[in-house]
């Protein structure tokens, strides 16, 4: 059987979308959720916009919409089209739909999967406290072409942050939570931050780590502590180093410099080693940090994640 | 939701079939997954044959080239579903719409929430069924893009496709066949030899613990080996001869000293049952009881050349801990 198709359409916006609809209307005559349709138009086609060449095939009678325009379908004569075009045409590489670069990246970081599982709730239009079923999250997923594996273990680490919780109704539904909410709404990595997380290793995902907050409180006392107050700045091997003072995992250690990062707390200058420097948002951090109530509470995650591994080591001893 | 657009029942349901089961519109549906789904349905395999010609020749469906066999919709039969689609009551968000999260307990983070993870058994007794259902005789074959297809069906997740091939790799039930850049799943005689014995009950399976990443790829005993080492174990602990039951407690203690995997008990004891050489008591307390067939191989078992055999395969395995 061959996924490989002639384009659909003389305009390759127009056979990109034919191709998405063509691949993921489940059943076949009913088409696809616009939602789940932009999602899969956005990993093949970046940032081109498909609302002109819907409107186009719209017009021409290919494909329709519901009124509310949350589905698209294609239409007996769009189907007459692609179908004719398929047969005439002769079998030659397709423009890639995107399965086989999305396998080919090696192992995903943890911040990968997380940003891939939270972009699906972004696309989804799932806010604070809202929440998608397992099986609309698969439908997700699975025309991003990812590993399944892949979900589980992102899911696995947003539920382990603290950002999406799951609940077992009469379908199993995640939530997100206000900590996960916040992380969508924060800034990016630049490719130089991201480049430096490690691939996900599968037992961390049940580890206990620290809340956000209490990351970021660590994070931001390794500035002082390294006496790297601005104008002064710190490497991310150097934050690295900081945090492991505190015993946290590998994994925990990126979270944090990342979180600095999202929530506008430092700026990076990447001059061959990446460089960190606290904004004036992360110099106010520093100062709620120094609290004795911060100090307190960050305290007592520390203790907790710490007897979480002990209980988490006598369990796996012989 | 099963739409009504041709008066012939047979003809009608392949069509939903493959509205509902097509890869994408322009490649159809695999032949195989077809037939698998229509078997399950409990329909006749005769109805399948008529009920395709009877498509075929109306113009309704067409048959998609390929390495393997595909069908898919016509514009007629798109047009006619489609129709049906619209004027359908529209299935409507079933309920959870704003469910009460207080009364779900949080409990501890564990895969990932979309079930619990499957053992051995369950992978195995998965895709030996696919075999199964489609009648594949031995060194017959399913595509890699088929099983994928079929099992996505069966709304299975697909990392368990990979864990169950894998086991069943590992276990020379199935081997891979690549042949023009298609990869096939062969069932091999060990593998249609294990899909014809008798399956287990679900007591039997429920005893199974969760399937490991690290053991999926190990090197491991044959079928054959694993009966012996079993029977040949209870023979030499007195528990073949004398008592018509044994618990599976007592399986895992004349194991236990050999440090096996932790799928080694429940696999030699599956499998026991299965070649009707142990049979599943159902009684409460995880009994079997001993066949005729089971004392007697067990009496082999304890030969000078059986008990060669098995400690050659083994220390050619990774079994020791």
């Amino acid at each position: 059987m061959t996924q490989r198709h002639p384009a659909l359409h003389d305009d390759p916006t127009c056979a990109q979308v034919l191709a998405v609809i063509n691949a993921h209307s489940r059943p076949a005559v009913a088409g696809m959720p616009r939602r789940l349709f932009n999602y899969r138009f956005r990993l093949i086609a970046g940032e081109r916009d498909a609302a002109a060449a819907i409107r186009q095939l719209c017009d021409s009678g290919w494909l329709a919409e519901s009124d509310d325009q949350d589905f698209l379908w294609l239409t007996p004569e769009g189907f007459r089209a692609i179908l004719e075009r398929f047969k005439n045409a002769e079998e030659e590489p397709a423009a890639a739909d995107g399965v086989a670069e999305a396998r080919s990246e090696g192992p995903p970081s943890e911040y990968a999967l997380r940003c891939r599982v939270l972009d699906i709730f972004r696309e989804a239009g799932v806010g604070k406290r809202g929440h998608m079923a397992a099986e609309d999250l698969n439908r997700f997923w699975s025309v991003s072409g990812r590993r399944a594996d892949e979900l589980r273990h992102g899911l696995d680490i947003l539920m382990r942050d603290g950002y999406v919780r799951i609940g077992r109704f009469r379908k199993t539904l995640f939530r997100l939570q206000g900590e996960g909410a916040r992380y969508l709404q924060g800034r990016t990595a630049p490719a130089p931050l991201e480049k430096l997380a490690k691939p996900a290793v599968s037992e961390e995902r049940h580890f206990k780590t620290l809340p956000d907050e209490s990351l970021l409180v660590l994070a931001v006392h390794v500035f002082k502590q390294r006496r790297a107050l601005p104008p002064r700045s710190l490497s991310f091997g150097e934050l690295e180093y900081g945090l492991e003072d505190y015993e946290l995992p590998a994994f925990a250690q990126f979270h944090a410099a990342e979180l600095l990062h999202r929530y506008g707390y430092v700026d990076l200058h990447d001059d061959g080693s990446l460089q960190i420097t606290l904004t004036d948002e992360g110099r106010g951090l520093l100062r709620t940090a120094d609290s004795e109530m911060v100090q307190w509470v960050t305290r007592m995650a520390l203790d907790d994640m710490s007897k979480a591994s002990a209980d988490d080591a006598d369990e796996g001893a012989p | 939701m099963s739409l009504q657009v041709l008066e012939d029942v047979s003809g009608n349901a392949v069509l939903n079939l493959i509205n509902d089961g097509s890869l994408s519109l322009l490649d159809g549906m695999d032949a195989l997954l077809l037939k698998y789904l229509w078997r399950r349905a409990g329909h006749p395999d005769r109805n399948l044959a008529s009920a395709l010609q009877g498509l075929l020749e109306a113009g309704l469906i067409e048959v998609v080239p390929g390495p393997d066999m595909a069908v898919r919709l016509s514009t007629r039969a798109f047009a006619a579903l489609q129709q049906a689609w619209r004027a359908a009551p529209g299935s409507a968000a079933e309920g959870d719409d704003s469910p009460d999260w207080d009364s779900v307990e949080q409990g501890p983070v564990q895969a990932g929430g979309m079930g619990a993870a499957r053992s051995e058994l369950q992978l195995r007794l998965h895709v030996i069924g696919i075999y199964a259902e489609l009648s594949v005789p031995a060194n017959g074959r399913i595509s890699a893009a088929s099983m994928a297809h079929i099992w996505a069906q069966l709304r299975h997740r697909g990392e368990e496709l990979r864990h169950a091939v894998d086991l069943l790799q590992r276990d020379g039930h199935v081997r891979v066949l690549r042949e023009g850049g298609v990869a096939y799943f062969v069932l091999t005689e060990a593998g249609f030899h294990y899909a014809t014995g008798r399956p287990p009950p679900a007591q039997l399976i429920a005893l199974a613990p969760p399937a490991r990443n690290q053991d999926r790829r190990i090197k491991t005993l044959s079928d054959q080996d694993w009966i012996d080492l079993l029977l040949g174990e209870l023979a030499r602990a007195g528990l073949a001869q004398g008592p018509d039951a044994i618990s599976f407690s007592e399986i895992e203690s004349v194991l236990a000293p050999l440090r096996l995997h932790g799928f080694a008990a429940i696999h030699a004891a599956e499998l026991a049952h299965r070649q009707a050489l142990l049979e599943w008591s159902g009684a409460s307390d995880a009994q079997f009881l001993w066949l005729e067939a089971g004392r007697t191989r067990a009496r082999q078992a304890m030969s000078g050349e059986v008990q060669a055999r098995v400690r050659d395969a083994l220390l050619a395995a990774d079994h020791t801990l």
